[in-house]
């Protein structure tokens, strides 16, 4: 960046700060639950892969604990609702880049709509799992 | 030419005063800046320029702050007013649906004192996509457009920019990277490469295909949200995005 | 290289939308209740289908997952040589955990 022709300073300038804009929270979670999936599938290729090449007994025991320890079972609950709300705010941007739902207020009408499906989703999921 | 004003809303209850903070920060003489309280007197209509200038004029001579035209049309008076880059004369304090008033400079601009902010890096990145346009060689003026071929329409639009900065203000990404062009040069850009006339479209398409052009936009739109002249840099950038696609696949559209 | 990047990443998140879709569905709900057993994945991924499907899941899943992570760095103006160092990181990261897993399940897959 060239030097300002004007005496200005960096210091105390702010960031900008949108805290009632829609379409922000909606990419900041997006991040979100994209940091922590990114983080789960290195996990999970190795955990499934290490298990599985280490033999039948091993990896069914692993898998015996993992599926049924309650604080897994939160995880995974977690990880569910990552996913949902990752892919369903991801079509919604797949919508923005074939041209669909770039305005202002339908971009927030289109977040509201896919994250009640997320939601009915995830609770019946939540509900499936929990009767099993 | 759509210019917004905020209208003001029904049940604001027209009392006689407000409570107005204002960012005070003079590089020459401050260590750090400060919040100055005033109280001023409301009348009909009032916009938050009515409000800075009155305090310009009646109770500190010193607070600094630009504007020009007062109708919305020069973007000078670009600012931060409770939580959001707006410009001041085309605010209506009512339309805040409150008394209280907090007023700061712009946002992801160094500052140069109280309200005026330096415009450099803005106008810096607004240069780089040559925001004019060239005609080819081989058309002589002027160059007709069917009335009824359209190609005007999603142009037009986006041509109403004042360069006032809430955009880029309000830009998140700005705020992260301070080499990402922003909205303003990318919406200035798209209405050229989208220009049928134009000599260096696909020159310009390369300006912003590269790693802090359009790729770094993420489709929050706090930009179209602020944006006083109802534009939205969003819709310009994703056929920015759209494009360069194509350009790789070799369909330059 | 940003807009065929940018562009496979859409690309990868239709496919994963499907993929994961299926995946999800054969693992967790063809067999409500019981934790998975090793002998069921082994004659899972001898089918051609399965495996192909597996196998798409990672590869598409790794590229997606680190063209994100490449994303978010990049929404800060690191300078050139940085960028280069850690884009090469992840394309190395990607190349192994996706060899370590092809290899893993074709193992598993042709495992008598």
């Amino acid at each position: 960046m060239p030097k300002s022709n004007v005496m200005s300073t960096d210091a105390f300038r702010t960031r900008s700060q949108m805290w009632d804009a829609t379409g922000m929270w909606a990419w900041v979670l997006h991040r979100i639950t994209g940091l922590g999936l990114v983080f789960y599938i290195l996990l999970h290729t190795i955990l499934m892969g290490s298990s599985l090449l280490s033999g039948k007994e091993n990896f069914d025991s692993t898998l015996a604990l993992l599926m049924s320890h309650p604080f897994f079972e939160f995880l995974d609950i977690l990880l569910l609702g990552s996913v949902i709300y990752h892919s369903l705010n991801g079509v919604r941007l797949l919508f923005f880049d074939i041209g669909i739902g770039v305005r202002v207020r339908i971009q927030k009408d289109l977040f509201w709509v896919f994250m009640s499906v997320g939601a009915i989703l995830w609770i019946w999921s939540i509900l499936v799992k929990l009767c099993w | 030419m759509t210019v917004s004003s905020e209208e003001p809303s029904g049940d604001f209850e027209m009392s006689d005063l407000l409570h107005v903070k204002v960012f005070r920060f003079n590089p020459d003489n401050d260590v750090e800046p400060r919040f100055d309280d005033f109280e001023v007197a409301l009348f009909d209509n009032m916009a938050v320029l009515d409000v800075v200038m009155h305090i310009q004029n009646y109770m500190d001579r010193s607070l600094s702050f630009r504007f020009s035209c007062r109708i919305g049309m020069c973007g000078s008076c670009a600012m931060y007013v409770n939580g959001r880059a707006r410009l001041a004369c085309r605010t209506q304090v009512s339309s805040l649906n409150t008394r209280y008033i907090t007023i700061m400079p712009l946002p992801n601009f160094p500052i140069i004192r109280d309200l005026v902010v330096d415009m450099e890096p803005f106008f810096d990145k607004w240069k780089k996509i040559k925001p004019y346009y060239i005609p080819k060689k081989e058309i002589t003026e002027p160059v007709v457009v069917r009335p009824g071929s359209g190609e005007r329409e999603f142009i037009d639009d986006m041509l109403d920019c004042i360069t006032c900065g809430c955009c880029y203000s309000a830009c998140s990404m700005v705020a992260t990277n301070q080499e990402y062009l922003g909205p303003a040069a990318l919406n200035r850009a798209y209405t050229l490469i989208a220009d049928n006339r134009d000599a260096i479209r696909v020159e310009r398409l390369k300006v912003v295909d590269r790693v802090y052009g359009v790729w770094r936009c993420h489709t929050q739109f706090n930009c179209a949200e602020v944006c006083p002249k109802n534009i939205v840099p969003t819709r310009s950038i994703q056929n920015l995005k759209r494009r360069c696609v194509l350009r790789k696949f070799g369909v330059f559209r | 290289m940003h807009a065929w990047t940018w562009f496979l990443q859409r690309i990868s998140a239709v496919v994963l939308i499907i993929a994961l879709g299926l995946h999800i569905g054969f693992l967790h709900f063809s067999n409500a209740g019981e934790p998975l057993n090793y002998n069921e994945i082994v004659a899972r991924l001898k089918t051609p289908v399965l495996m192909g499907l597996d196998i798409l899941l990672l590869t598409f899943g790794l590229y997606h997952a680190l063209y994100g992570l490449y994303s978010v760095f990049l929404d800060v103006d690191f300078g050139k040589w940085t960028r280069a160092v850690v884009l090469g990181l992840l394309v190395v990261l990607g190349l192994g955990f996706a060899g370590f897993g092809i290899f893993g399940l074709i193992s598993i897959g042709y495992s008598t």
